[in-house]
């Protein structure tokens, strides 16, 4: 069976990833699909066709996170994945390859901010779903069908349906219904206090954040990798995490090798912006860093990073965080490794040992040209 | 120079490389690696030094495994016969971790290890593969040597990766393992063990067989044998050639991880290797130069290494490493040897039993006795290919000898001509096995099927098998009441070679091989490629005779039919059996395979299930038995239903045999328009029904016919009428002057039972 691996996709400032289990059980971390009709821009949809598991042909993810609903965590997600009954799933949607979700993972505190058409989408669907669960639907625990609640309620009373609930400080074992015996999530966040902050900030500082716990044998002591996903969290709720998970002792949940930096690289990790009136960054995003492993790497899923005033990405968060691994070890996945001009995803296999880059793949001495050939495609002169 | 790096040692290469192959692969080294240089490795070997950048995993390198982020590597060509042969690659660090990896090759000439980067034959790998490729392999397998994946395979041990050997000691790797792990030698204070070995043929390399350990219970008797195995004077019919050979382990619970690519060669080196891995010595040196019985100064050695885990392959954590001893009388000391004498590494070869084979056959192993009646052209392929599975407990039945003429079909060769043919294959699949001491698989002279069915060992198989293509043996099978227990299955070939069949009886004999037959011929109706095959039959036979001869009967120098046609026919039977023998159906089955020549050879297949017959004794004769096929009652008690009150009936579709009073009734025809109904009479017509017959005899091959005719009693009585008398005395006065003997049949139905008549 092939390793587990975490793909960090190039989207600009926003997130996708893209988890993938031995068993080939893949686990979707926010969306940010763009318009590829460009050379620019990496064919994220084509990857993600490549890389999840089909039935009967048609392509799902077993666990979507929507960390939360800002648009450039969720687009794409009205386009490339279905919604709806997944009976009604129809060869025009094959054809188009919807991708679907065969768990959504939901969280009810962000769900009533809504702002954007992919949001809606992913609201609606949810709601569809938590209906036929409300009303014990034969169908309700068909795959697409499937759903998955993070945190607390917000206004809307979900207590009827607590059975699929989840809660910060709990560990999640079955995917899809399916019990992981070598993988695991522990939620952090959103937690209670979220609901009563307000601001503008809302969204972000009450994204879902997790610990994703990778093994590769059932003998091993501690994991092979912890990755950790935050979505645009922001320092005040990476505080609170802090607090509470020495609370309760669960400091083991706040170990990293893999730390995808909210909000794209965001100062508000550190402090509130502008960075220019809270120059320094507070000691308890600091000490989150400071729980990281041997050999751990900081992805910035962003945009390049350049020595100006923009944010995100903040080029004084960067500095922070190569204080803390080193510059070798902050991966910047705008520039990290360039194809052709377009930036290319950052993946790493899980190994007994730790991350690894995937091992190369080898090709044959027999070859043939693809349609896909940059020459195929465009006009050949000869004098 | 870096004094760390075997390549300092290596000459500059100067001369011209003239392979073109080998000059793209060295020209993509020198573009991509700017320290590029040739250097001589042999004669006809250039080397070529290289740091590879290796991705090392960020919690630290498995047990802390030496493996560094810059590795310097030597690749190493083939002047001329590059790329077929494949480059060697050999670490270029003096100080590489070799005793903590497996996948290196043992080092010779002393020069570093080599890596072991695939499994199987590198030339095939490269035949597909690239210098590009090959690179990226390395760097994988240097990754994988720090993550740990190159060690551990899910859980388990990686065995030592060893070439070169000298020849090979054949044994039960579990065997050894219960030695080990139970001290079942003879001595239970020492940490070895003895046995008797036999050596095989001098001419080619040495091969020691491992014939039996020495215990306290047989010590003796070993020591005889031995004895007996040194006086041979060579009239004995098998000269053995024997040797006590030992088995030599740590005594300790340590386990050991390291790997030691340097394999001892000589005593003193054999001594530090067993230190490494915590087996001590001392005792078994002593006991060698005081104790040992051996006349020949050759004797293998086997060291059980205890490993950490599971070896990869094997059923347990204990490795074995095998060697060769050539100790002579003057190298014994009072407790040491005086001289280091030299040792030889050997393979290790697993013993053929059936289990293996099953396991290698991907066939699982049934017990059982098998009954194997006809060991011609197809019965022998079809014995071999469960032989060869692993299915050896086999009585195999033939009174024919084998003839020259049988050597272009059989699976015998030309030394067995003369011998009877069970007998002879019997011997062969035995000697496949000739490392197991029993034999299993017995060949008997003849058909002795009454005899069989009358001995105990009746109640001991499983399966009969009848490849005889016999008629005779065929009806035998019919009507054995001993066998009720047994599944029969008739395999053969039919339609000049190009269709192979094989019946298998369903659940306690229903349907029986008779009925499959019969069901077979009934489906013309639905299968063109039955009825043309049954219609070809009969041009085949003589036209006087309706009978087909299902099985050519092959042992014929004149019957033409291929080797190629029977080997295939064999593999699908014995591929359909192997199945069924894990899991007998519950119906009968019938499986055909068809060759076509024509545009090209071809063949298709295909399997028909067959429910239990319905089964009745004639209400009048009790010696005469009714099969019914499933569908016929059925059709008839729902015509009788639509009749309402008045009688209805019909003509019966079937054949009938003399020889085993068997009416098979596998169809019906519905009353001829014609036909008249009341509630106290049914007057069959005949308008149609001598056409409809007539197409029924001709599309069967005449297999089929008019066999009986039946009529509902909805009133009762349950009986045959006057009326029905009358007329059974009529058909039997036409009957009685046929030639072929046809009884008069007679069914009938009322609301409560069946009552076949036979008169």
């Amino acid at each position: 069976m092939p390793n587990p691996r975490i793909k960090y996709y190039p989207v600009g400032n926003g997130d996708t990833s893209l988890i993938s289990l031995e068993d080939n059980t893949t686990i979707i971390v926010d969306c940010n699909i763009r318009n590829c009709d460009g050379d620019d821009v990496y064919d994220v949809k084509e990857d993600l066709l490549k890389s999840v598991q089909y039935d009967n042909g048609v392509p799902y993810v077993d666990v979507f996170v929507l960390t939360h609903g800002d648009q450039d965590h969720c687009r794409g997600f009205k386009k490339h994945f279905y919604q709806g009954g997944p009976e009604k799933y129809s060869d025009k949607d094959r054809r188009e390859g919807l991708i679907r979700v065969d768990t959504m993972w939901f969280s009810p505190m962000i769900a009533e901010q809504h702002s954007n058409e992919d949001e809606d989408a992913y609201q609606k669907e949810a709601e569809r779903r938590l209906e036929l669960h409300r009303n014990k639907d034969p169908k309700k625990d068909n795959p697409g069908n499937r759903i998955k609640i993070i945190g607390y309620d917000g206004n809307s009373d979900y207590k009827d349906l607590n059975h699929l609930r989840a809660v910060p400080g709990e560990i999640v074992t079955r995917f899809n219904d399916k019990d992981q015996s070598l993988f695991s999530i522990f939620i952090h966040a959103p937690f209670k206090e979220h609901l009563e902050t307000l601001g503008d900030d809302k969204k972000n500082s009450t994204s879902i954040v997790f610990q994703a716990r990778f093994k590769n044998n059932l003998f091993q002591v501690d994991f092979s990798t912890l990755a950790m996903f935050g979505g645009d969290s922001d320092h005040t709720s990476w505080c609170i995490i802090l607090e509470k998970t020495k609370k309760y002792k669960n400091e083991h949940a706040l170990k990293w090798d893999l730390f995808l930096s909210p909000h794209h690289c965001s100062w508000s990790f550190f402090n509130d912006r502008p960075q220019a009136e809270n120059p320094e960054p507070k000691e308890t995003s600091l000490q989150v860093l400071e729980f990281r492993r041997s050999g751990a790497k900081v992805i910035a899923s962003s945009k390049k990073i350049e020595d100006d005033d923009n944010n995100p990405p903040h080029f004084e968060a960067k500095r922070q965080y190569v204080k803390k691994v080193s510059e070798g070890n902050f991966l910047n996945i705008a520039t990290h490794n360039i194809v052709d001009g377009v930036p290319q995803p950052i993946v790493f296999e899980v190994t007994s040992q730790g991350i690894v880059k995937p091992k190369v793949a080898l090709g044959t001495a027999k070859a043939t040209g693809t349609a896909g050939l940059g020459i195929v495609n465009s006009p050949s002169t000869y004098g | 120079m870096d004094k760390n790096r075997f390549s300092s040692s290596l000459s500059n290469f100067e001369g011209k490389i003239r392979n073109p192959e080998l000059r793209d692969s060295l020209s993509f080294f020198k573009n991509n690696f700017p320290s590029f240089k040739i250097s001589i490795w042999s004669d006809s070997q250039v080397a070529v030094p290289l740091s590879l950048n290796v991705c090392l995993p960020s919690l630290g390198n498995y047990n802390n495994i030496d493996i560094r982020e810059e590795e310097p590597v030597i690749f190493v060509f083939d002047l001329e016969d590059y790329p077929t042969r494949a480059p060697l690659v050999f670490t270029d660090r003096l100080d590489f971790p070799k005793d903590q990896l497996a996948h290196l090759y043992i080092a010779t000439n002393d020069r570093p290890p080599a890596f072991c980067y695939i499994r199987g034959s590198r030339d095939e790998w490269y035949a597909n593969k690239t210098i590009k490729d090959l690179l990226a392999l390395i760097q994988n397998w240097l990754q994988d040597a720090a993550t740990g994946e190159l060690q551990l395979n899910g859980k388990n041990f990686d065995p030592l990766r060893l070439e070169g050997y000298s020849g090979t000691i054949i044994y039960d790797y579990d065997f050894f393992v219960d030695v080990v792990k139970k001290n079942m030698g003879i001595f239970p204070s020492y940490n070895f063990a003895f046995g008797l070995f036999e050596r095989r043929s001098q001419k080619s390399r040495s091969t020691f067989k491992f014939l039996k350990l020495a215990t306290v219970a047989n010590i003796s008797k070993v020591v005889e044998e031995f004895k007996e195995g040194l006086n041979n004077d060579g009239k004995s019919e098998v000269k053995k050639n024997l040797h006590f050979g030992y088995i030599l382990w740590a005594s300790g619970a340590n386990t050991f991880s390291n790997y030691n690519v340097n394999l001892p060669r000589k005593w003193s080196e054999f001594r530090s290797f067993c230190d490494s891995f915590g087996v001590e010595v001392k005792e078994f040196e002593s006991f060698l130069c005081n104790k040992d019985f051996n006349h020949f100064a050759n004797f293998p050695v086997i060291v059980g290494i205890k490993r950490p885990s599971q070896l990869i392959g094997f059923s347990s954590d204990i490795e074995f490493i095998n060697f060769q001893f050539t100790v002579f009388n003057k190298d014994k000391g009072e407790s040491h040897f005086l001289n280091d004498v030299p040792i030889k590494f050997f393979a290790h070869n697993q013993p053929l039993t059936p289990g293996l084979a099953s396991k290698i056959s991907g066939i699982f192993p049934i017990k059982g006795l098998k009954m194997i009646y006809g060991c011609g052209a197809l019965g022998s392929k079809i014995a071999m290919h469960f032989a060869r599975g692993g299915q050896i407990d086999m009585v195999l039945n033939d009174p024919d000898s084998l003839s020259p003429h049988n050597l272009v079909r059989h699976s015998l060769l030309a030394d067995n001509l003369g011998e009877n043919k069970a007998i002879a294959l019997a011997k062969e699949i035995n000697a496949i096995y000739s490392d197991i001491d029993s034999n299993f698989t017995v060949g008997h002279k003849g058909f002795n099927f009454d005899d069989d069915t009358k001995s105990k060992v009746i109640k001991l198989i499983s399966w009969i098998f009848d490849f005889t293509a016999s008629p005779a043996f065929f009806n035998k099978l019919v009507v054995s009441k001993s066998i009720e227990h047994v599944r029969v299955v008739t395999s053969s070939i039919s339609d000049s070679g190009n269709l192979g069949l094989t019946m298998v009886e369903g659940e306690t004999r229903n349907p029986r091989i008779d009925d499959l037959q019969v069901y077979l011929y009934s489906r013309f109706e639905e299968n063109p490629e039955i009825e043309a095959w049954l219609k070809r039959e009969i041009i085949t036979q003589d036209h006087s005779k309706l009978d087909v001869v299902v099985g050519v009967g092959c042992n014929s120098e004149t019957t033409v039919l291929s080797d190629s046609s029977v080997s295939s026919h064999a593999a699908f039977s014995a591929g359909v059996l192997n199945g069924l023998l894990v899991s007998p159906p519950v119906h009968g089955l019938i499986y055909l395979q068809r060759i076509k020549k024509e545009p090209f050879f071809k063949i298709e297949t295909e399997q028909i299930e067959v429910k239990a017959f319905k089964v009745f004794n004639a209400v009048n004769n009790a010696n005469w038995e009714i099969r019914f096929a499933s569908n016929v009652l059925e059709t008839m008690r729902e015509q009788m239903i639509t009749s309402g009150k008045n009688e209805t009936g019909g003509v019966l579709i079937g054949i009938s045999n003399a020889k085993t009073r068997t009416i098979h009734v596998v169809n019906l025809l519905p009353a001829p328009l014609d036909s008249q109904v009341t509630p106290v009479c049914f007057f069959r017509g005949v308008k149609g029904l001598p056409g409809a017959i007539r197409m029924v005899t001709e599309n069967s091959g005449g297999q089929l016919g008019y066999i009986g005719e039946w009529h509902s009693h909805p009133h009762g009585p349950e009986s045959v009428s006057e009326t029905d008398l009358k007329t059974v005395q009529r058909f039997k006065a036409e009957f009685d002057k046929l030639r072929s003997p046809l009884p008069v049949f007679l069914t009938i139905l009322t609301p409560e039972k069946i009552l076949p008549f036979v008169f």
